[in-house]
Parts: C-alpha cells; sequence; structure tokens
C-alpha cells in the first residue's frame, strides 16, 4: 500500500516536472518565433532607428511614442499645432532586439520608460504631454537662442 | 467586441469601487480603441500609455492596471485618465499629469 503511494506521487510529480519544463520551451520557442517573425523595417523606420542613436544631435526634438497613446496624440497634435519639425518613433512597431534597445535608450533618459518622452536639442527631456514645458522649451528657448544670434552677427 | 462595449464592462466595474469613466467621451473611446488594439496584438487588454512585453510580465498593466487605486488617490484620475475619483467625474478638461508608478524592474 504504501509502495504504490510512493509511485503514484513520484509519477504525479515526474508529470508536473515535465509539464512546466515543456511549457517553458514551448514560451522560449515562441520568443525566438516572434524574433524570426518581425517584419522587415521600412525605410523611414530604419533612419528613425538610426537617429535613435543620438536624439536632438540634429537640432530637432526627437519623441519616443507608442501608437496606442494618448498622451503621445496630444503631444503631437500640439507640435503640429504650432508648426514645430520633429522627430515621432512609435517604439511599439519595432520588435525583437531592436525593441529592447529602443526601451533601453528611453530608458537612459526616463528612467522610468514611459511615454510620450521627448528629447529636445540640448539635451532637455520632456515626459508626457506637458503643454507649458514644450511651450517653453521649444519657442521660448528657440526664440532666444534666435535673438542672441542676431545679436552677435 | 467594439469600443463602446468594452467601455460599458470598465464602466459597471469601475462604478463598483467608485470610480467614473472620464467625462471626455471621445478620449475614452480612443483609450478603448487603443486597450483592443492591444488586445489584438498581445492577447489582453494591455494599458494603450504602456508598451508591452508578455502576459506574465505585464499582469499589473492589464487594464485595470494595478496602478489605477493609488494613482486615482494621488491624482484624481488613473495613468491614462480613462478612470477619474467623483470630484472629477463630470470634468471633461481634467487630465493631470500623473508620474509612472510602475517599477522600472517591471518592464524588463
Amino acid at each position: 500500500m504504501n509502495t504504490t503511494v510512493i509511485v503514484v506521487v513520484a509519477l504525479a510529480l515526474v508529470s508536473v516536472l515535465a509539464l512546466l519544463f515543456l511549457r517553458k520551451l514551448k514560451s522560449g520557442e515562441d520568443a525566438a518565433k516572434q524574433q524570426d517573425e518581425s517584419p522587415a523595417l521600412t525605410p523611414e523606420q530604419e533612419e528613425l532607428l538610426g537617429l535613435s542613436q543620438t536624439p536632438g544631435e540634429d537640432g530637432l526634438p526627437f519623441m519616443f511614442a507608442l501608437t496606442t497613446c494618448r498622451h503621445c496624440k496630444k503631444t503631437k497634435e500640439y507640435l503640429d499645432a504650432n508648426d514645430a519639425k520633429y522627430h515621432l518613433l512609435f517604439v511599439d512597431e519595432f520588435h525583437g532586439k531592436n525593441r529592447s534597445d529602443l526601451m533601453d535608450k528611453v530608458r537612459s533618459y526616463n528612467p522610468r520608460g514611459s511615454f510620450p518622452t521627448i528629447i529636445l536639442p540640448g539635451g532637455k527631456v520632456v515626459v508626457g504631454f506637458r503643454e507649458q514645458l514644450l511651450r517653453e522649451a521649444l519657442f521660448h528657448d528657440s526664440a532666444v537662442i534666435a535673438e542672441s544670434s542676431q545679436g552677435n552677427s | 467586441m467594439t469600443p463602446q462595449s468594452l467601455l460599458k464592462v470598465l464602466k459597471a466595474t469601475a462604478e463598483q469601487k467608485g470610480y467614473f469613466l472620464h467625462a471626455d467621451e471621445e478620449h475614452c473611446l480612443a483609450t478603448a480603441e487603443g486597450l483592443l488594439e492591444n488586445k489584438e496584438r498581445y492577447g489582453y487588454l494591455c494599458c494603450p500609455c504602456r508598451l508591452a512585453t508578455s502576459r506574465d510580465k505585464d499582469r499589473d498593466i492589464i487594464c485595470p492596471c494595478a496602478y489605477r487605486d493609488e494613482d486615482i488617490r494621488e491624482y484624481g484620475a488613473c495613468f491614462c485618465s480613462l478612470f477619474v475619483d467623483e470630484r472629477h467625474r463630470g470634468d471633461p478638461e481634467f487630465f493631470p499629469d500623473v508620474d509612472e508608478r510602475r517599477p522600472p524592474e517591471n518592464m524588463d
């Protein structure tokens, strides 16, 4: 009787361990499959990916955003309404290593990794839809720079 | 499921906790569309204001997220401003700056 119980328990344990192992194997396969099935990047995405390495250094604000994020949409609407020129990269349009590298980049400027994260020329960072901060940074600061340039010429 | 029917469900469950949908209906619909898009892409209602990784890692940001209560308590609205407290239930202009409360280690 005791031997039977031990055998049954041992079999049950082995079954559970086997199930867990198979589940882990499957999730690893799914992850690899997702990586392999990442769609090819468009030329525009390739360019943005390149620019994202040094955001703001070409003199234009660089916005990291999500396609589903309302705060990102509002920020874009505000910038467009004020004829601002900027780069816009939707992180969720990328996959696999590109996506994780982009998140590392976002977190290097915004440790919370939230969206939108906007890197302004000069290195200032604006997180979220902050109308006043954007107005000051994009329009006031650029006007001050323009005035001082005229004074120096 | 349509955005409207999703909002109906979220509204009913939120009101049980004393929360309300934001008064800006367009905002609510757009947020619901984002949730359904994530459901389509990832298989779960991942918060549309956050980047999804996997269902296992994102349990805390499946709508309604684990941070909703604290965010509403502190700011009057959740991170996406989909849910608000009683004080702001009728205010379509109420979009507070809600800081991300999710620990960075949960994003990896």
